[in-house]
């Protein structure tokens, strides 16, 4: 008897981390929260979206209303103008090289969500969801960081309609996962 | 010591392997995410948008009967094809031969820029490289370029027209135009019997339909458009045909018919003969030669007899298989089957201008002789298809320059000297012409997978590289080229190309003139098999 009960113990703890695994997940404790990692070039977000200039998030990224992937700016969109602006700022320099090089910039990627969850960017933001809510003020962050967790249990609080102001949606399964 | 401790699991033995499980998992659970990137494009394509798709009207080029297409391009990659239903022949069907054409579109075996032949070998080279070469060999041609030659695959459309056009401009004889696939025996009877290469059957008009060998639903003809026939027909309430299959393989057509008849190989000839009451067969005679037993064979006579509107297909792979077909155009001919089910007037246009294996044959002895000083080969496989028996391959040997446009490596292309790959369909222009009075438009779906070009585009540019025939071609490119002869111009091309199909012909090609044979080819050349 006592033999039995000292295994049943490893079955028992190992149900027990997996639960616990589970919801420090859903709750956010493993996500990639605060993430900011340095970019090939340092673009600076609150030059553009913030102080004089404005402007608007569809600028750049130019799908974010009309597909699930916001878009990312082509190096020639930036090119657009940086060709006669700031040319001899260290980090236009670093842009016009990888322009001339023909090569894109390769961005280090901060928002991801799991592979099994698909996030269509353009029915939120139709839907009347700023950016700023699930990407933080990001017109005001020098080097973007991940501002939510963006785990289920986040994403949930808001289909469930205790956002502010209040917005409701579908939060069944197959909604957001495959 | 207890026997349990023994026995059991110790306390530190335990304790270490929760600890290391729970330190992997901490590892390979809890690091941080790999480190992806973001990569934006260098500059956007136009009307393009990341993540939703877009779709283009086209036109298959898997086989000759050019069904239309809608090609899903996301991302500047096409993902899917599905059937084009404004499209006559097809009407939103497509066949899995048609939908695998995005295997060929992405195969890794694709050469990924034109070669050259140097010792031995096919090496790399620039298109700039195998252009010169290509335009050196074609001015050292002179006066010997009327026994150059020209295989091409066949498609209808315009580009035929293009390239006899380019051929003549060399002095070389118009193209060859092969489809190995294609019964040849069926079309060389057709053209005989109702003048056109390949009628409408009208399964709906027929209370019976016998096909004997004849593959309709999968592979014989225009089986797309065959299948929609026959769906409809048997999806009639009342008056539905009955369908009875004679052949020795119980093919897809065989396992929708109402009945198979497992007749022996080589006996097809005499069961329509004693269908038609032909020669005096009798079913006796008939069940002799297939195995059939007579009462079989004189119940579907006896069926035959009776319904009217009927239709008798024939062909196949059959010794005697033009003789076959001219066998059940009579017997159809007799029965009144012509005009009411079998309707040469609308007739498939894609099969006109196909060039019966004679005439390949006729090449390759011209070749074997000597007589040829060039071989250029587009989009078919001859050395592949042909047969070993006809010796394609040892007769190519001795043609001194090889040219292939072949957008993979075969058994052709492996002979040849220069290979100046071809677009896929789906990265081409052109057109084609399903039925006649409808053009069926091909636009590329999406940028070359690899350093290929069309081959209508090679052969712009290979004139347009010598100074003395510049002026021959003023536009730069087949597509230009194209919309310059459209009717109605580029205006009406660009209304009609997102639906894929409007009103317009294309000149059928005329019949060409052979140079004569220089030595016999070795079996009889007859037309139809």
């Amino acid at each position: 008897m006592k033999l039995q009960r000292k295994w049943l113990a490893v079955p028992g703890l190992i149900a027990l981390a997996a639960t616990a695994a589970m919801l420090s997940a859903y709750a956010g404790a493993s996500s990639s929260e605060r993430n900011s990692p340095a970019q090939p070039v340092a673009f600076p977000h609150p030059q553009h979206a913030a102080g004089a200039l404005k402007m608007n998030c569809v600028y750049c990224h130019f799908s974010a209303n009309k597909s699930p992937d916001p878009g990312m700016p082509a190096v020639g969109t930036c090119m657009g103008c940086h060709t006669v602006i700031a040319t001899d700022k260290p980090e236009i320099k670093k842009l016009a090289a990888f322009w001339n090089a023909k090569q894109p910039v390769p961005w280090v990627r901060i928002h991801k969500l799991p592979e099994y969850v698909h996030f269509p960017h353009m029915r939120h933001v139709n839907g009347g969801v700023s950016c700023q809510t699930c990407h933080g003020d990001v017109q005001n962050m020098k080097q973007v960081s991940q501002a939510s967790s963006l785990n289920m249990g986040w994403c949930i609080n808001c289909h469930v309609g205790r956002s502010n102001p209040p917005l409701k949606a579908r939060y069944d399964c197959a909604t957001c996962h495959y | 010591m207890s026997v349990e401790e023994t026995v059991g699991v110790k306390r530190r033995d335990f304790l270490k392997v929760v600890g290391a499980a729970g330190a992997t998992t901490a590892m390979i659970g809890c690091s941080s995410e790999k480190v992806e990137k973001l990569i934006p494009y260098l500059v956007s394509p136009d009307e393009t948008v990341p993540g939703v798709s877009t779709y283009y009207a086209t036109t298959c080029r898997e086989c000759s009967a050019a069904c239309g297409v809608i090609a899903e391009t996301r991302d500047g990659r096409t993902i899917k094809l599905e059937g084009n239903p404004a499209h006559p022949l097809n009407r939103g069907a497509l066949c899995a031969r048609g939908q695998s054409a995005l295997q060929g579109l992405y195969n890794p075996d694709r050469y990924r820029g034109p070669m050259i032949r140097r010792n031995g070998r096919l090496e790399e080279v620039t298109w700039d490289e195998a252009l010169k070469l290509f335009v050196q060999k074609l001015g050292e041609l002179g006066g010997s370029a009327q026994n150059a030659a020209f295989v091409n695959r066949h498609e209808s459309g315009s580009l035929p027209l293009f390239l006899n056009e380019w051929l003549a401009g060399m002095g070389i004889p118009a193209s060859l135009s092969i489809d190995p696939n294609a019964d040849h025996a069926a079309i060389a009877a057709n053209r005989q019997a109702y003048g056109v290469a390949w009628p409408r059957y009208d399964f709906s008009a027929a209370r019976l339909i016998i096909s004997v060998g004849a593959d309709f639903l999968d592979g014989w003809g225009a089986s797309v458009a065959h299948q929609l026939d026959f769906a409809d027909a048997r999806a009639k309430l009342t008056g539905a045909p009955r369908m009875v299959y004679v052949g020795a393989r119980r093919s897809l057509t065989g396992l929708n018919a109402d009945q198979w008849i497992n007749a022996r190989p080589g006996s097809e000839l005499s069961i329509v003969h004693m269908l038609g009451g032909v020669n005096a067969v009798t079913p006796e005679q008939a069940a002799q030669q297939s195995g059939v037993d007579v009462a079989t064979l004189t119940a579907l006579k006896r069926e035959f007899d009776s319904a009217r509107p009927a239709m008798l297909l024939a062909g196949g792979a059959s010794p005697s298989g033009m003789e076959l077909c001219l066998a059940a155009y009579n017997v159809n001919s007799a029965s009144g089957a012509i005009g009411t089910t079998i309707k040469p007037a609308e007739a498939i246009n894609s099969f006109e201008g196909i060039d019966p294996p004679s005439h390949l044959r006729v090449l390759a002895a011209r070749m074997q002789a000597g007589a040829v000083p060039m071989l250029m080969v587009r989009g078919v496989d001859p050395v592949y298809s042909m047969g070993k028996s006809l010796g394609f391959a040892a007769a190519m040997a001795k043609v001194p320059f090889k040219v292939s446009f072949s957008a993979i490596p075969d058994e052709t292309t492996a002979m040849c000297d220069l290979v100046l790959p071809d677009n896929h369909a789906l990265e081409s222009w052109g057109d084609a012409e399903p039925v006649r009075g409808t053009l069926s438009l091909q636009q590329p779906a999406m940028d070359p997978v690899f350093n290929t070009r069309s081959t209508a585009d090679v052969l712009i540019a290979a004139v347009r590289a010598t100074p003395a025939t510049a002026t021959r071609y003023p536009l730069p490119d087949y597509r230009s080229w194209l919309l310059a002869r459209f009717p109605g111009g580029a205006s009406t091309f660009a209304a009609a190309l997102p639906r894929g199909v409007t009103a317009g012909t294309t000149p059928v090609p005329t019949t060409r003139t052979l140079p004569a044979p220089l030595v016999m080819p070795p079996a009889a050349a007859t037309a139809g098999d």
